[in-house]
C-alpha cells in the first residue's frame, strides 16, 4: 500500500463516519468488508505516524 | 566684593558637616534603580520619576558595600524572585554621605524586599490589565491544540539544563512516540530575554505551518530573573502568536504573565514533555477506542445476522410443520373419501351380485327340473328343436332326480311353446 497523506483529524473523522454507518447497519456484506479494511488501514496509518520506527529508536540510543 | 573667600574644599567640608548635622542617621527611601554595577561592592544610580509623565525628578548615586551586599543580594533575590537590576523599585535604608571629592551618595545598609515584591506585583497586574483591555489575553489559549502535537518548535538555550531535561523526556518517552523538535536559540535570562525570545518566535513564524506548537523552556538557571516573563512585549507577542505556546519556565512561585497568556503554562520543562506525551497517549487511546468500536459493531452485526438466520430457521420449521399438517389432513380426508366411495361401490356391487344370484337361481336348470321340467340331450347337448334328430337316436332325458335314456321313435313338428 502506498503511504497515504492524511492528517490525524481527517483519519479520525473518516473512521468515525464509517463506524457510524456500520453501527446503523446500512452496509451490505460486500461494502462492510471493504469499509472494515479501510478502517484498519487508517488506524495503521495513524499508528505508523505516531510511533518511532525501530531505526529511529536505535539512533536515539546510539546518541547516548 | 565678598569679605570672606573660601576654598572649594573648605566649602564642601562645610556641606559635609551640615549634612551630617541636618540629616543624621538612617532613612527608609523609595527609589528606582536606573543603573547598577558590581564588583565586590555594588554601585547604583537611583532615580525617581514623576507619576504623570515619567520625567526624572530626582537622581543620586548609592553604594552597597561588599560586607552588606553579600548578604542583601541573595536575600533580595530569594524573597522577590528577581535580581537587583535596572528598572526595579526598592525600599532601602540609607544614610546620606557627602565626600568633598566624590559628592553626594547614599550608603545603603538594608533593603526591604516586600516593597519590591509589591511593586512588581502591581506592575504585573498592570500588564495583565492592559493585555485584557486590548483583548489579547485569552487569544493563544483559545487556539485549538492539534490533535497530535508532534512537531515542536522549542525556544530555549541549548546549554540550559531545562532544555536537556525536556529533550530527554521527549525523546525517550516510554511509549515510543515519535516527536520532531527544532531548537530556536534564545537568551532566557536577563533584560535581553524578551527581545531574544521574540526574535526566536519571529523565526518560527516564518515556517509556522511546519509546527504543531511552540514550547518555551527555561529552568536550571537562576531562580531569579523571571521578570522577563512578566514583561508586556513578550506576553503580548505570545498571546497573539498563531501557534499554541506551551511554557515550562521552571518557576516555583507565582506564574508569570507569559504562563498566563500561553496556551498551557506548566511549571517545568519536564512537565511540558509529559504534557505532550500525554496528548499522544490520549490519541492512542482514542485509536484503541475506535478499534474497539469497530470490533463491537462487527460482533453485533454478525450476531444480528446469526439471530436473523435463527429466526428464519424457526419460522421455516413452523411453516413446514404447518404445511405438513395441512397436507396430512388433506391426505386423511382424501383417504376417507376414497374409503367411503369404495364402500359405496362395494355395496352397490354386492346388491347387483345379489340380484344376479337371484336371477341365476331363477334360471338354474336344477331349479327348473325341480319344478317338474326336464331337459333332453343328444350327445351331451341340450335339444331345443327336432332339427337333426332322427328315429333311432339315443337321447337322454334329465329329470330333477335321475335321467332316462330313450330311443327316438319319431319326431313331430307340433310345438307346445312357452314363454320364459
Amino acid at each position: 500500500m502506498t503511504k497515504e497523506k492524511i492528517s490525524y483529524s481527517e483519519a479520525v473523522e473518516e473512521i468515525e463516519a464509517i463506524l457510524q454507518k456500520i453501527e446503523e447497519g446500512k452496509l451490505d456484506v460486500d461494502e462492510l468488508a471493504e469499509k472494515v479494511s479501510r478502517v484498519t488501514d487508517l488506524l495503521k496509518i495513524c499508528r505508523d505516524k505516531l510511533y518511532l520506527t525501530e531505526k529511529q529508536i536505535g539512533k536515539i540510543l546510539d546518541d547516548d | 566684593m565678598p569679605d570672606e573667600k573660601l576654598s572649594l574644599s573648605d566649602l564642601l567640608e562645610q556641606v559635609k558637616g551640615a549634612i551630617r548635622k541636618e540629616l543624621p542617621g538612617h532613612y527608609w527611601v523609595i527609589a528606582e534603580i536606573m543603573e547598577l554595577r558590581e564588583n565586590r561592592h555594588c554601585y547604583l544610580e537611583l532615580i525617581e520619576k514623576s507619576g504623570e509623565n515619567e520625567s526624572l525628578i530626582a537622581k543620586v548615586r548609592a553604594t552597597i558595600w561588599a560586607s552588606r551586599y553579600g548578604m542583601l543580594r541573595p536575600f533580595f533575590e530569594t524573597s522577590t524572585g528577581t535580581s537587583l537590576k535596572s528598572g526595579i523599585k526598592i525600599l532601602c535604608k540609607a544614610s546620606v554621605e557627602f565626600h568633598p571629592q566624590y559628592g553626594l551618595s547614599l550608603n545603603i545598609t538594608d533593603i526591604d524586599p516586600s516593597y519590591t515584591l509589591g511593586d512588581l506585583a502591581r506592575i504585573k497586574q498592570e500588564v495583565i490589565q492592559r493585555l485584557r483591555k486590548e483583548g489579547v489575553y485569552d487569544m493563544n489559549r483559545e487556539l485549538p491544540l492539534p490533535l497530535v502535537p508532534q512537531s515542536i518548535a522549542v525556544i530555549s538555550s541549548e546549554t540550559a539544563a531545562g532544555y536537556g531535561d525536556f529533550m530527554k523526556s521527549i525523546e525517550k518517552n516510554r511509549h515510543g512516540f515519535l516527536f520532531q523538535t527544532t531548537l530556536f536559540q534564545a537568551t532566557m535570562q536577563g533584560d535581553e530575554a524578551p527581545f531574544s525570545i521574540i526574535s526566536a518566535m519571529e523565526k518560527i513564524y516564518e515556517s509556522e505551518s511546519e509546527f504543531d506548537c511552540v514550547v518555551l523552556i527555561r529552568g536550571g538557571g537562576s531562580k531569579a530573573d523571571l521578570e522577563a516573563f512578566n514583561q508586556y512585549d513578550l506576553a503580548y507577542y505570545i498571546s497573539q502568536f498563531p501557534l499554541p505556546v506551551i511554557t515550562g519556565i521552571g518557576h516555583e512561585r507565582d506564574e508569570t504573565v507569559a504562563d498566563m497568556v500561553a496556551h498551557q503554562g506548566l511549571k517545568t520543562p519536564t512537565a511540558v514533555a509529559e504534557f505532550l506525551v500525554d496528548q499522544l497517549l490520549a490519541f492512542e487511546f482514542r485509536l484503541s477506542a475506535l478499534l474497539d468500536r469497530l470490533l463491537t459493531s462487527l460482533r453485533n452485526r454478525v450476531q444480528g445476522d446469526l439471530n436473523r438466520l435463527d429466526r428464519y430457521g424457526d419460522s421455516m420449521m413452523h411453516l413446514s410443520r404447518a404445511l405438513l399438517q395441512q397436507q396430512s389432513e388433506q391426505l386423511r380426508q382424501n383417504e376417507q373419501r376414497l374409503r367411503r366411495e369404495l364402500a359405496g361401490q362395494l355395496e352397490k356391487n354386492r346388491d347387483k351380485l345379489e340380484q344376479l344370484k337371484k336371477r341365476c337361481e331363477l334360471v338354474d336348470p336344477e331349479n327348473i327340473l325341480k319344478r317338474g321340467y326336464s331337459m333332453t340331450l343328444l350327445e351331451g347337448k341340450s335339444l331345443r328343436s327336432i332339427k337333426g334328430i332322427k328315429a333311432g337316436d339315443l337321447v337322454e332325458t334329465r329329470l330333477f332326480q335321475g335321467s332316462i335314456i330313450s330311443k327316438v321313435e319319431h319326431t313331430s313338428e307340433k310345438n307346445d311353446k312357452r314363454e320364459d
